[in-house]
Order: C-alpha cells, then structure tokens, then sequence
C-alpha cells in the first residue's frame, strides 16, 4: 500500500532534538510535500530516510521492509532515489556520463575492467533517455560545472531518476530558481512516472499546490499539521505559524 | 624499582616533546583544517637556531628564550605565501607541499651545520641528578617534565580564559561564522600557525640536550607525532595531551621490555587505536 | 589523423623508442631500466591516488614484498624467477587485499598514518627476520632467471623484459580506466558521497582499487628483482613510498602515462643533480613545491591540457 512508511522517527543531538516522533507516509503515486520554517528539521529529516543519518529510534519502511539499518548505497538499490539540496553532482565529469554512472549502479556489470564505457551504446542511449525525461538536451558533453545552476537542478533530478527509485526525495528542487526555472521544474516534476511515491521539501508554496496531494508542516522537529492541500490552508495551527510568510 | 621509576621519568619526559609538536598540530588542524607535515621541520629549525643562539651567547637559556623567532618567522612566510593558497584545495595539497618542505629544510640544515650529530649543552643548574623519593632522577628530565606541564597549563588558561584564546575556539568550530562575528580569520589563522610552530621550535631546543641535532631528527619525531594525533583525534588538544603521554610512556616501557619490537610498537598501537575507535580518542569528527 | 588512428600511432612511437634505447649504451640502458621499473610503480601508485582519491604512505609494501618473494624463493629454494615473479604479485595482492580491508575503514591523515604503519611494521619484519631476508644487509646471489635459453644477465635483454612488463602495466590500465570498473574509481574520487547515493558500495570498490594496485606494484616489484638481483630491507622504506608519490604529482595524477614521466623526471633529476651536489634532495623539495603550487596538474596533466585546449570544441 505505502512505498515508504516513517514511523516514530526521532533524532536527537545531546539535548537538541530536531526529529520528534514524526510519522509519514508515502504511497505509490503521490506527491508528498513537506513543508515548514527553517530550522523545522526537514532536511534531517530526509537525510534519516535517504540513510546518511542514523537515527535515534523509530524504523523506516520501505516497500514494507524496514531499512532503519541500511547503508544509504543499500537503500538506492532497495528503491530509495534523492536529490541534494545544494547540488551534488560530479562536477569535473560530462552530464552525460553523471546519469550513466548512475545507471550502471543498477545495471551491474562493475567489475568488468577490459571493456570501455563508450562502447555500451544502450547504456549510453539510456542515459540520454533519462537526460530528455529531465529536458536536457544540449550539450550533453560538457562539464557539468559549466552548466547553469538551474541546468544543474535538473540533472540532479535525472541522476535520481537514473536510480530507477520507487520513492523519490526531492530536496528542495527549485531552490535558487528564478519564476521561469521554477515554472520548468513544476512541469518536471508533473512529468514524473506515475508509479513513484515523491517525498518533495519545498518552500515555494505555489509549487507546493500546484503538484501536491498531500502537505505534512513540520515544525520544531514535529509534524503540526497534515493532509491535503486545502485541508492545510485552513488549518489554524499552519496558519499561525506561516503568519508573516505567505507570498 | 629504579627501573621503573627511570622508564616513567623517561617516557614523561618524551611525552613532553610529543605534546610540544602534537599540540601544535592540532592546534592548526582544528582552527585552520591544515596537515601540516613539515611541523618536524621546524622542531629540527628550533634545535638548530638554539644551536646557534648558544654559541653567539654561550647561553642556553637565552637560547631557549629566542630561537622560536627565527623559526617562527620561518613558520609566517611559509604560511602566508604558501600555505594560505591552499586552504581551499584541501588536504592531499597540504600534505604534498608541506612534504615537499622537508626535503628543502633537511638539506638546508644539512648545508649550514653538516650531517654530525651536535650537541646542546645543558646549563649547570640543569645538569647531574637529583633524589626524589629514594629513586635517582636525571635534574635534565625532571625539567623537562616541570616545563611541559608549564606550558600545557599556560596553553589550557590561554585557549580557555583568554579573549584570543575564544576566538581561536570560536573559529575552531565554526570559521565562517567567526569571519561573521567580525573576527580576522587570516590573522587569527597566521597567528595560531606561529603559536604551533612555535612550540614545535622550544620543543626542539629543549630536546636538544637529549636527543641530540642532527638533519633527520625532523622525521624522528614527525611520525611519533603524527601517531599521537591520530590516536589522542585529530584537531584536539586534550586528546594530543593524553595520547602524548600515553604514547610516550608505551614507547620508552616498550622498548625497555620488549628491544626487538622496539621502533613499531608506537605503530602496533595506532593501528590498534585506529580499528578500535577510528576518530581517536577525543576525536572532533572532521574528516 | 582521428582518434584511433593517434592512438595507435602513439603506441607505435612508444616501442620503437623502447626498442632503440639498448643502442645507446649500458649506462643509459640501466637508467632507462630503472625508470620503466619505478615507472610501474608510480602508476600502480596513481591508481589509488589519482583514480580513487586515496593518499597511501605505504605503497612501498607491495613492490618490496614482491621483489623479496622472489628473491627469497629463488636463493633460499631455487625455485625459478618466473616461478617467483608470479609468487611475488599474488603474494602482494594479498597483502593488499588484506592492508586495504583495514586501512579504508579510515580515510584522510588516519588513512595515510594506517597505512605508512603497515608499510613499517613489514620493513621491521625484513629487518629482524636475517635468517630468511639478510635483514639490512639484503639478501644476494639471486640468480636471474632465464628467456628461452638467453641470460637474462644481459642487460639489453633485461631492458626489452622491463620495457615489455611495462607496456603490458600501461595497456591494462588504460583498459581499466575506460572501463565500467574504472568510471566507478574516477567517481569515487570525484565525489564519494554522490556515488553512495547512486547505490555503489563504495568500501568494497576501493578494496578492489587498493588490491589491483598492490598486485601492480607487484609486478614493479617483481621486475626491480630480476634487475638488481638484490634485495634489502631499504626497498620497504616509508621514503619509497614517498619517492613514489612524488612521482605521481610531478608527471600527473590522474593521468595513465603522467606517473611515468614523473618517474622519469625525479630519476633523471636525482642522477643529475646528485653527481654535481650533495644537496639534491634540496631541488627535488623545490621543483615538487613548484609542482604543487603552480602545476598541480603534474607536467603530462599541463601537456594534455593544452592539446585539448587546441582542438575545436
């Protein structure tokens, strides 16, 4: 039923605790925001499911089986993908060759050390599938660290894609985007196989009710809040807190 | 009994030394997130430069006193034109540069004072032995271990009590923020730099008379500082005093019961520190 | 000319300027031995380094165990240098695999002390152990095998046997890094963090990293026997290993071929500067500092630079 399924997290740093017994869920198909201040512990957050931080008590499911204890290499392969809230990408290498990397963790075939890359043509081909899945074309060739920053967003995304994940996490996908960028992103993001659970944060509330079904507010490492769009928009405790931070 | 008394005076005394050079080790890691490899160098540059001050004053104490200038002054160019480039290029350059130092310090020396071993005299108040406790106890060791602990208590009230010493610790945990708070950050990242290097210069002179001035004594301590810094956490200060120590009492009993294994028994434990608890002791969790 | 047609051209030029340098005389010949020799090493070197990101102090460990298996298996038990030779790479591929799996639990200063730690306690071995390595004063009368009938006490033949283990070292790793298992080494250097994330088990890659650079150095190892036919426990030296690196910074990291010009270079630097003044180690600081400061990309790293920057993007 769910993909992925949070249940009691909590994270603790000594007295700090940024995670508070949170529960979530993600199924096949939705599109899941979260949302809150800065500082509510999102992040963390994502980090703890995506499995570079360990948490202090609570399980992670994913398709039903708990990951708690995974690697977060382990959990790529089990069906977790994400994206990197500053990007994250091989930045001296091709676009081209940063979703193919990423395909051949899936596809296997590491430890062959006598034939070259450039003669898989499928896996080459696939990855520009996966490139033209997050509309970039052009240039496929070059470094990544002469893209633009919005170029880079998106290819942060095909290499989460190339992953083939069952559930998605999106780390703030259109931070440092400009009205056009973000514009781009939403229909990406709209794009998106319907098979996958996205766990999206984000704190551009139009982006939010343009794509999300369903909203959690985090707020102080606990959820306040959550539920559908309009269920959100009026509840009190929500709008209390983003008081002074609507657009 | 007297064997072990000696062993425990010897082992504190070169605990001393390594605290001298770990310290400052430590010290430029955690604030500036700098290896500095060639830190041995200028314990040898220390030994040296009191060499000389001794024979132009006939003064070891005036050499004491001074011959952490000149190497300090070494210490500032060296991270003001070169070192400072590479702050951001990371660790693998700083380690290959200051690497490439010691080749350029050890020939230096070995042009100006030749390869023989020299010797450092000790001061008449500091020579001969002294009775402590039934146990006879070289005044030299003794010293050296009162003059240590010295120095560790002068550092501790500096870093913790002193406003300087708050930024230093301020910009240890966090340098960007400090540069916020409106600290100098590449005046506080020279000056600490020079505090290392400098204690590395007086913990070269002071182990002059012991172990003797040659070319290689840069390495000779190097490793066995390293290996403290390793085992105590890299980036901290009191893990470099109880791993100093703690190195230094391991290496002297070790190779007074155990001669064969002698030289490795430092490395037998930092391999055994490292698969055991890999951020050292007290370690800070920066990589 | 296009691509493949430059390559093949490349190689060509290679050995034919291998197979003419025994004509220029014994001296020149033993130098170009040596090189070939640390050659090899240096780019097995480069393997961890410049490929998977790691900096080891203790690569010396795999060429000396090596070159003392074989040696010791031909003057202790007569056994066939090629016999030997075969002996001292599976047995330095062992140790790495074994050397590796400890040492990259930790990374940075800790894995650069591990591994310089591993390194001295094997040389500590060779130096109590006389009975079996001569301790310091090294372990003579290896009989150098022999190639179809002719001595390999020729130093001619010594030279093409070098050139030969030399241009097979080159050819593997160029494959190795075109290939699937080499993209997987370039991006864990690039950024390690990213490639967990994609679902590789990075620990385990840069074990197979560090082992298939052992067992290199093993060949380097292995050839520097069959040249000297000695060998002492010097060969286990941290300063070896040092040597090394700097050879890979000076020719290239990162670069298949840099490492041996960087061999190359610090050689010809040590042999020239050494016969005019005791202070070379002197120079050989200055220009490495120079190197890292300014042409951190090593000499072969600037060269293809340029020539990229020449073609029409």
């Amino acid at each position: 039923m769910s993909l992925l399924r949070i249940v009691s997290l909590q994270k603790a740093f000594g007295s700090l605790v940024v995670t508070k017994n949170v529960n979530l869920s993600v199924a096949a198909g939705e599109r899941h925001a979260l949302i809150g201040p800065n500082g509510a512990g999102k992040t963390s957050l994502v980090h703890q499911i995506a499995g570079q931080l360990a948490p202090t008590s609570g399980q992670i499911f994913l398709r039903d089986v708990d990951v708690t204890a995974e690697t977060p290499e382990a959990r790529c392969q089990l069906g977790i993908g994400r994206t990197f809230q500053k990007n994250n990408l091989f930045r001296a290498l091709s676009m081209r060759e940063n979703v193919r990397l990423a395909l051949q963790a899936k596809r296997g075939g590491w430890f062959q050390c006598l034939r070259a890359t450039a003669s898989d043509r499928a896996l080459l081909a696939e990855a520009d599938e996966v490139l033209a899945q997050v509309r970039l074309v052009d240039g496929r060739d070059r470094p990544v660290s002469s893209l633009s920053y919005g170029e880079q967003r998106q290819l942060e995304i095909a290499l989460a894609l190339a992953s083939k994940p069952a559930v998605l996490l999106l780390d703030e996908p259109t931070s440092g985007m400009s009205h056009a960028e973000t514009d781009s992103m939403i229909a990406l993001v709209a794009s998106l196989p319907k098979e996958l659970g996205v766990l999206m944060i984000e704190h551009d509330m139009n982006v939010v009710f343009s794509l999300a079904h369903t909203i959690t507010v985090l707020y102080y490492g606990e959820v306040l809040a959550s539920g559908p769009p309009a269920a959100i928009r009026e509840n009190d405790a929500v709008r209390k807190v983003y008081l002074g931070m609507a657009h | 009994m007297e064997f072990i008394a000696t062993q425990l005076v010897n082992g504190l005394a070169y605990g001393v030394l390594l605290f001298l050079m770990s310290a400052g080790l430590s010290l430029i890691f955690g604030l500036m997130n700098v290896v500095n490899v060639a830190h041995g160098s200028f314990f040898m540059l220390g030994a040296f430069f009191a060499l000389a001050i001794q024979k132009w004053t006939g003064s070891f104490w005036a050499a004491l006193a001074l011959s952490w200038i000149p190497a300090v002054a070494v210490g500032v160019v060296m991270e003001r034109v070169f070192i400072r480039k590479l702050y951001t290029r990371g660790h693998l350059d700083q380690v290959l540069l200051t690497f490439g130092f010691t080749f350029v310090f050890v020939d230096l020396v070995r042009m100006v004072w030749g390869a023989d071993i020299r010797e450092l005299a000790i001061p008449d108040v500091l020579s001969g032995v002294v009775e402590v406790g039934g146990v006879i106890v070289p005044k030299y060791r003794l010293f050296l271990i009162a003059f240590g602990g010295l120095v560790g208590l002068l550092l501790w009230l500096f870093l913790e009590r002193s406003r300087v010493g708050a930024m230093v610790r301020a910009g240890v945990d966090d340098a960007f923020t400090a540069t916020g708070i409106g600290i100098n950050v590449p005046l506080l990242f020279a000056s600490v730099f020079a505090l290392g290097v400098g204690l590395a210069a007086i913990g070269g002179t002071v182990a002059g008379p012991i172990l003797g001035l040659y070319p290689g004594m840069d390495i000779e301590i190097l490793i066995p500082a390293f290996i403290v810094v390793v085992i105590g956490g890299m980036g901290s200060l009191r893990g470099a005093f109880v791993a100093s120590v703690f190195v230094g009492l391991v290496d002297t009993f070790g190779k007074a019961y155990f001669p064969d294994l002698a030289l490795f028994m430092i490395y037998l434990l930092m391999v055994v520190v490292l698969l055991t608890r890999p951020q050292g002791l007290f370690g800070i969790g920066r990589a | 000319m296009d691509d493949r047609a430059k390559r093949i051209a490349g190689w060509v030029a290679l050995i034919v300027a291998l197979a003419l340098v025994p004509l220029t005389g014994s001296y020149a010949t033993s130098l170009a031995s040596e090189v070939l020799v640390f050659a090899i090493f240096a780019m097995s070197l480069d393997l961890i380094i410049g490929y998977t990101g790691l900096l080891s102090f203790g690569h010396a460990a795999f060429f000396g165990v090596s070159a003392y298996t074989m040696v010791i298996l031909g003057v202790h038990l007569g056994w066939s240098g090629w016999i030997g030779f075969a002996a001292g790479i599976a047995v330095s591929a062992a140790l790495a695999a074994a050397i590796g799996f400890f040492s990259i639990r930790v990374s940075g200063i800790p894995f650069l002390m591990l591994t310089m730690a591993f390194a001295q306690l094997l040389m500590s071995v060779s130096i109590k152990w006389r009975s079996v390595t001569g301790g310091t004063d090294g372990l003579s009368g290896f009989k150098r095998p022999t190639l179809f009938g002719w001595s390999l006490d020729d130093r001619a033949l010594q030279f093409y046997v070098i050139a030969v283990g030399f241009l097979l070292v080159l050819w593997f790793l160029r494959r190795l890094i075109a290939s699937p298992l080499g993209s997987i080494f370039i991006g864990i250097r690039e950024n390690e963090q990213r490639m967990r994330a994609a679902g590789y088990p990075v620990q385990r890659f840069k074990l197979v990293s560090f082992t298939i650079a052992g067992a290199l150095a093993g060949v380097g190892g292995g050839l520097y026997a069959m040249l000297n036919a000695y060998v002492s426990s010097d060969i286990l030296h941290w300063s070896l290993s040092g040597d090394a690196i700097i050879m890979v910074i000076l020719g290239g990291a990162g670069t298949v071929i840099g490492p041996a010009i960087g061999a190359a270079m610090f050689l010809l630097i040590k042999n020239v500067v050494s016969s005019r003044t005791d202070y070379w180690l002197l120079w050989v600081g200055v220009i490495f500092i120079a190197c890292v400061m300014f042409l951190p990309q090593g000499v072969w790293g600037w060269v293809r630079a340029r020539l990229k920057a020449r073609k029409p993007s």
